[in-house]
């Protein structure tokens, strides 16, 4: 569209030259992409990774994957009971002290069957090809309720807002799913330590709790109410995500 | 009477107060904190818009209440 030049006198007598330029918009196309930007979207059981089945939400125009987990691996120290016959995790910083003290290993701990336990991550579009999931603020653990209520495992590397400390990783992928897949790797091998705890030790001792085999650890699956381990809590992303739950 | 709704996540709670309230006064309250179970490490929004702690509320306001991100020292 050509341009358009005005001279226009101010109020106060002086005179500005006005240039204007004019483009074309498709009101109806464009306020139409707005609202699907912005629409929410849910795929539920879109991919499945070791059994677990996963999905994907888009919601204040971010798309968030997440996936339902059945069983959790905590790797950290671990200490024995008075009985010597359970363990429970010993959340400390890695030190060559600890590592003397106590034993070191990836126990899995088995999901109680009246909780649902999701790990989601928001993924950010990089450079118009690639994707990635930042390693801070962008990783997600949370444990529902039947009631779809969130709830904050009392576990180390995990603020009070659900979001997870994930250490250093390199969550660039071409795809989503590759991106989040980059993630729950991160999530699935590191070992925890004892950040972000706030004194919720006992809580982790009776809620991961593991017995010692001639073999092997098995995890004794907790029958209690593990709400009352918990803290709850609540954010968009929290609720949002409850509709996968 | 100004009845305020709180939601909480997937709860929700209505009470009524007698007077002017403020969004603080709404997070202090014990009774609303022990129906829907949250802590003092929140926040509050209306309309999808935080709020200060000063801000007053009007008969049939809707506040949500969030759980704020805490730090590593804590």
């Amino acid at each position: 569209m050509p341009e358009k030049k005005e001279l226009v006198m101010l109020d106060d007598g002086t005179t500005v030259l006005r240039v204007i330029n004019e483009y074309p918009k498709r009101i109806i196309e464009d306020v139409l992409k707005d609202i699907a930007k912005s629409a929410p979207v849910h795929f539920d059981r879109a991919f499945e990774v070791n059994g677990c089945f996963g999905g994907i939400m888009k919601f204040n125009s971010e798309t968030f994957f997440y996936l339902k987990l059945k069983t959790v691996k905590i790797s950290s120290y671990y200490e024995l009971d008075e009985t010597k016959s359970l363990v429970a995790p010993k959340f400390l910083p890695k030190t060559e002290e600890n590592d003397k003290k106590y034993p070191t290993m990836p126990a899995v701990w088995a999901v109680p069957q009246s909780m649902s336990l999701m790990f989601a991550a928001r993924i950010y579009p990089v450079d118009g090809i690639r994707y990635m999931t930042k390693p801070s603020e962008s990783c997600f653990l949370i444990a529902y309720d039947s009631s779809k209520r969130a709830y904050r495992l009392p576990l180390p590397n995990l603020y009070e807002n659900l979001s997870m400390c994930m250490g250093d990783f390199n969550g660039v992928d071409n795809s989503q799913l590759g991106s989040f897949l980059k993630a729950y790797g991160q999530f699935d091998i590191s070992p925890w330590n004892a950040d972000l705890l706030g004194g919720k030790e006992d809580s982790a001792k009776q809620l991961f709790l593991f017995k010692m085999t001639d073999s092997d650890v098995e995890c004794i699956p907790y029958t209690g109410d593990w709400t009352q381990l918990c803290n709850k809590c609540a954010t968009n992303i929290s609720t949002s995500l409850s509709q996968a739950v | 009477m100004n009845r305020i709704t709180i939601n909480y996540g997937t709860e929700s709670h209505t009470h009524t107060f007698a007077g002017s309230i403020t969004v603080g006064e709404v997070l202090r309250n014990s009774t609303i904190k022990a129906v829907l179970g949250f802590g003092d490490n929140v926040r509050s929004l209306v309309s999808g818009v935080e709020q200060g702690s000063d801000a007053m509320l009007r008969d049939g306001m809707v506040v949500v209440v969030e759980t704020k991100a805490n730090s590593k020292a804590s």
